[in-house]
């Protein structure tokens, strides 16, 4: 039991505890991206806990043969392709060598913490145990493998405090451990506490309060999550996507008079609805935005669709679908680079087939169904016109038709293909009625499919509509803005090309500008934010983003949902946070090739997600910025760093005149020549007196007396000497004497105020500089004393006064 | 117990001056008449001086280690003489038995009785000479006799005056037929000292002031203390204050001896006693009412030399090791 003591008393615990961080880190950061599983855990402890027990019974041995430990070392070092031969190697995100090779040094420090008795296994130890933790840190990520980075790092602080402590004490005694001071320990340790929470705190992306994220990290995917997530599912079915834009962006200007119309249980099931261009500007006063609503996984920007819209009037988005309720399903989370995935993946329902582009699209003239009456009268005015020249007349049925009756008839035929179905725009129907007015042919071919059936009417109607639209050169948009968009794609050729041209004009020469709404009286909001006001809410820029995409030819639509900020990104719990104000609209755009629907971020301020930065790259961009705001802000920096040297070269006198000072403040006279203020005046000048002699570097070693440290102090000043025994003599009262002991020498009582200043005065931190350090100026010799005598008088009692 | 009390034992109120200088007409205070006449006896020799002197305070029992003819039983004499009493002297050697130095009892024909006849141990102070001589028999007869004060035999307690005070020598050459005191033997000493040669100049004195003298014995001092002061001086020392970071202190440092590699034995609770009891004399020396880390840390070794079960020389290089390494209790106010 005694032996038991004996070992965890000399065990190398900073050691110990660094490499058991270290095994700890390699079971949970170097295991793929689905995180370490309690039997990585329960591995690394059991191998620690192995090494703990090895260590403690080696520690006890006198001798260690070294050649058996290297040749070990080396079996460590192999042991994983053994392993490898009998079973498959850990999934991980690494080559099986890469794994190897850190399984393999993780065992090598394991077993040279057991031997770390001898310095070189304690060196190779703690240097390979440093490395091993950088690559675990840079392969995992999350917050066990921070924090446990964090406890790494102040393991190997201690370790070093130990080191360094075991090497600049002088007190050391062979074989044995010299204890940290308290003091240094719990300085580190505070530091260390500091920048963690610094670390915290400034962190770009904890944009919410720490209690938040700490609250949402300790319950993590437990209990009260869920019920915050119920609670958000409830919100989230409450209302729809249309009232959160509403919040947002401000109330349809159409709908104004009743407020949020419609009940409650109507809106339920009313899964997406229209979306209107045409708003007021958003409400400054509205409290109820920013409310947490779900949270996605991982640091990337992320765009979550809800609804689709398809077709647009100049005023009025169309949504495609019933789209998909946002509750449970968003909210499982995604991850980073594998949103995507996971948001095609068609097993997680988050997207049906149809929202892919690639299930069966039944084709409808969605183009033309929003045709008012005045286009019909137009249309039937034509058709009047064409009619008496040289067709009998026209139908009955023409005759009475309406809007819905021809929206009807127009939706039963199907002449446009699957390309076709995001191509048309709102100016389509203004270019095609323009167009049947100079092409009569093609009206009484438009009538005669609608109203007088005939085999092959429905193909020459199609064939028709697609030469008419490639026969137009440029965009199909009026021609102002066609202007404006033929000089964005100018020499571009077709295809990714022109599309990024367009978005990145958007992004470039429009402002986003959530107040800067569409007039209630503007029928085409499109024209007034590309041609007018050149600034406008997100919804805007997808909209004419979407618009003038169909005009070059590129299927595309608007795409309504959350965006989840990289800003609102929580590193501590490694998820983002969507509000209720994170409501956004986009584009998508039709990628034939590779058969999905590419999103694309027309507004400014918004980010793609991405795939994140390898940390080389994050770091370097560190680096970068810091060095750019240290070139603007030079003078600064220099100032501050010029101060900061002189500080530091001076900071014996700093320390000095501080310490002197408060030693002042403590012992200012109140009236008060009690006992006790007496004792605290000669014990606090002792102290100032030992702090002096700290900074000058004439330290008192602990293991000494105040008496047995100043006889030698001044060799040279006899008198100084004599003072500063008779200061012992006195603090050895005050310190050790109980009440009723009376102070050694009255006339030293009675004096001691005087006595002490007048020892503060003349005992200085120059004083009291080693005779080595001393400027030769200032050293003298000291007069050769018979070492004989010197024994004597420290022996001798009543000559220490 | 004050300092001022103790002051006025020794007549001189002034702290500052030397503790062995008489100050003008005032008679010398007992302590120090006791020191002058053990200086005189023991040329040149203050520091073992002031031990034999806290060690008498301390009421511990003295082991005196040095070659023959440096003044081991000049020390002793000269002790026993100043404080007066009774003084016997053993010399032992291998066929001493315990009878011959606790006393025995004969059968009187007279009163048909056994009578107990008390032995050399009944004395104030009894002088063991080369102690390493005796066999263990006689040796741990001296034990009952140092811890306890009393001698037993046949079932019959006699106690032993109660200043009673046991100077021991041994020679640490010569060592054909000794038998080392065993550890339960040493520990019952307080302390153990070394006298070490004189200096050249006290040499010199010892020689001229031997011309003329006959023999040492005509100059035997005399009594200068009497059993009264002596006591009330040992009552002082015991009353001699400790502050409970000086106990922990010591604690300290006993328990980094114990720690140490070299170190045989771990000090004894008597042994730490026996420590604290010295620095409280070496105080009550310095004219203190109490004791400090000085006290402490300058009776170490005297104190330690019995103790460690390991040489001399080692004693020396562990305590000043010992002593390094462990903190001296801070400066600070303690409101207790």
């Amino acid at each position: 039991m005694d032996a038991l003591r004996e070992s965890l008393r000399r065990a190398n615990w900073p050691l110990l505890t660094m490499v058991g961080l270290t095994s700890l880190l390699v079971g949970i950061g170097c295991v793929g991206p689905s995180g370490a599983g309690p039997l990585d855990v329960a591995l690394a402890v059991g191998l620690w806990a192995a090494a703990v027990a090895g260590h403690l019974y080696v520690v006890r041995r006198e001798r260690l043969a070294s050649h058996w430990i290297v040749l070990a070392l080396v079996a460590a070092l192999l042991s994983p392709a053994l392993q490898f031969l009998f079973f498959s190697p850990p999934a991980t995100g690494l080559t099986p060598l890469a794994t190897g090779c850190l399984i393999g040094l993780r065992n090598v420090i394991l077993l040279a913490a057991v031997f770390s008795k001898a310095p070189r296994f304690e060196r190779m130890a703690a240097s390979a145990s440093a490395f091993l933790v950088l690559v675990a840190f840079s392969l995992g990520d999350g917050l066990a493998v921070f924090l446990a980075a964090m406890f790494y790092t102040a393991a190997a602080v201690w370790w070093l405090m130990n080191r360094h402590w075991a090497a600049i004490s002088r007190r050391r005694v062979a074989g044995r451990h010299t204890r940290l001071p308290w003091f240094g320990v719990t300085t580190i340790a505070s530091c260390m506490a500091l920048l963690v929470f610094a670390a915290v705190l400034l962190y770009p992306g904890s944009g919410r309060s720490l209690q938040d994220s700490l609250l949402e990290w300790l319950y993590g995917d437990d209990d009260s999550l869920s019920m915050k997530m119920e609670a958000n599912r409830f919100n989230l079915e409450q209302e729809t996507l249309e009232d959160l834009a509403d919040d947002k962006y401000g109330e349809n200007n159409a709908k104004s008079a009743g407020g949020r119309g419609g009940d409650s249980s109507d809106r339920m099931f009313k899964q997406a609805s229209d979306f209107s261009t045409i708003r007021r500007p958003p409400d400054a006063q509205n409290q109820d935005t920013g409310q947490s609503m779900f949270f996605v996984q991982g640091p990337a920007a992320v765009h979550l669709p809800v609804t689709h819209y398809r077709d647009f009037d100049g005023a009025t988005l169309k949504a495609e679908s019933p789209s998909l309720t946002m509750g449970p399903r968003v909210s499982s989370f995604l991850r980073g680079d594998q949103a995507w995935k996971t948001l095609l993946d068609p097993k997680n329902r988050l997207l049906s087939e149809g929202d892919l582009g690639a299930g069966d699209m039944s084709f409808s003239l969605d183009a033309m169904k929003s045709m008012d009456a005045d286009a019909i009268e137009e249309l039937r005015r034509l058709a009047a016109q064409y009619v008496g020249a040289d067709r009998p007349s026209v139908s009955p049925e023409f005759q009475s038709l309406d809007v819905a009756g021809l929206e009807r008839a127009l939706g039963d035929t199907r002449y446009w293909g699957r390309n076709m179905q995001y191509l048309g725009t709102h100016y389509d129907l203004d270019l095609l009625v323009e167009e049947l007015q100079n092409d009569p042919q093609a009206m009484a071919l438009l009538m005669e499919m609608a109203f007088n059936r005939q085999e092959g009417d429905e193909q020459r109607f199609a064939d028709y509509l697609r030469r008419w639209r490639k026969q137009r050169p440029g965009p199909a948009l009026p021609a102002e803005m066609a202007e404006v968009v033929q000089r964005w794609i100018e020499g571009k050729p077709p295809g990714r090309r022109q599309i990024d041209a367009v978005v990145e004009h958007l992004r470039a020469d429009y402002q986003h500008d959530p107040t800067a709404t569409a007039p209630a009286d503007e029928p085409d909001s499109v024209r007034y934010f590309l041609l007018e006001s050149k600034r406008g809410p997100d919804y805007l820029f997808a909209t004419s983003a979407t618009v003038i995409l169909r005009s070059l030819g590129y299927p595309s639509r608007v795409v309504g949902g959350y965006y989840a900020p990289p800003e609102q990104f929580n590193w501590l719990t490694g998820r983002g946070e969507v509000r209720n104000d994170d409501v956004h609209f986009w584009t998508q755009v039709w990628v034939a090739d590779l058969g999905v629907w590419l999103d694309l971020e027309p507004t400014p301020g918004y980010d793609m997600p991405h795939p994140p930065q390898p940390i080389g790259e994050r770091l370097a961009a560190v680096y970068a910025s810091a060095g750019d705001w240290a070139a603007k802000n030079a003078a600064w920096v220099t100032t501050v760093a010029l101060v900061l040297v002189v500080v530091m070269l001076s900071r014996a006198v700093w320390t000095d005149l501080l310490a002197t000072a408060w030693w002042r403040w403590r012992t200012r006279r109140r009236g008060d020549t009690s006992e006790r203020a007496q004792r605290r005046l000669i014990l606090r000048t002792c102290r100032l007196i030992e702090r002096r002699a700290k900074f000058a570097g004439a330290a008192r070693p602990a293991g000494t007396t105040w008496c047995d440290w100043v006889t030698p102090l001044f060799d040279d000043e006899p008198e100084r000497q004599r003072d500063l025994r008779r200061l012992g003599r006195l603090a050895n009262w005050a310190a050790f004497a109980p009440k009723r002991c009376s102070p050694p020498s009255h006339a030293d009582y009675d004096q001691a105020t005087a006595f002490c200043r007048a020892i503060v005065a003349k005992v200085t931190r120059r004083r009291l500089r080693p005779q080595t350090k001393r400027p030769a100026s200032q050293r003298r010799v000291s007069q050769t004393r018979d070492p004989q005598q010197r024994t004597y008088t420290r022996l001798q009692p009543g000559t220490t006064s | 117990m004050t300092a001022a009390e103790l002051r006025g034992t020794r007549g001189a109120p002034s702290g500052d001056a030397k503790t062995n200088g008489q100050s003008g007409s005032e008679p010398p205070s007992p302590l120090d008449a006791l020191r002058e006449a053990l200086n005189a006896a023991l040329r040149g020799k203050r520091e073992v001086v002031e031990m034999v002197l806290a060690c008498l305070l301390a009421r511990g029992h003295l082991l005196v280690e040095d070659l023959p003819g440096f003044g081991k039983t000049t020390l002793a004499k000269a002790l026993a003489s100043a404080i007066g009493g009774r003084f016997s002297r053993i010399q032992c050697t291998p066929d001493l038995l315990p009878g011959d130095i606790t006393g025995f009892s004969i059968f009187n024909q007279e009163t048909r009785a056994f009578e107990f006849k008390a032995g050399p141990v009944f004395a104030d102070v009894l002088l063991a000479d080369e102690i390493n001589r005796a066999t263990p028999r006689t040796q741990s007869a001296l034990l009952e006799v140092m811890a306890e004060r009393q001698v037993t035999i046949d079932n019959t307690s006699h106690a032993l005056p109660d200043r009673f005070f046991v100077i021991a020598t041994q020679n640490p050459i010569e060592l054909h037929g000794t038998f080392p005191l065993p550890e339960a033997q040493l520990d019952r000493f307080a302390i153990k000292l070394h006298i070490g040669p004189p200096s050249d100049e006290h040499l010199k004195q010892l020689l001229e002031a031997s011309v003329g003298w006959l023999s040492d014995a005509q100059r035997e001092a005399s009594q200068v203390i009497d059993h009264d002061q002596l006591i009330r001086l040992q009552r002082q020392t015991a009353d001699v204050a400790a502050a409970p970071p000086l106990v922990d202190y010591l604690v300290r440092l006993a328990e980094a001896l114990g720690r140490h590699t070299q170190v045989v034995y771990p000090v004894s609770p008597r042994g730490l006693l026996i420590w604290l009891r010295l620095a409280q004399a070496w105080a009550v020396l310095d004219l203190r009412d109490y004791t400090t880390p000085d006290d402490v840390r300058v009776v170490a070794q005297s104190v330690l030399g019995v103790r460690l079960g390991i040489d001399a020389a080692a004693v020396e290089e562990v305590v000043s090791e010992v002593l390094a390494e462990v903190d001296v209790p801070d400066y600070k106010y303690d409101a207790g």
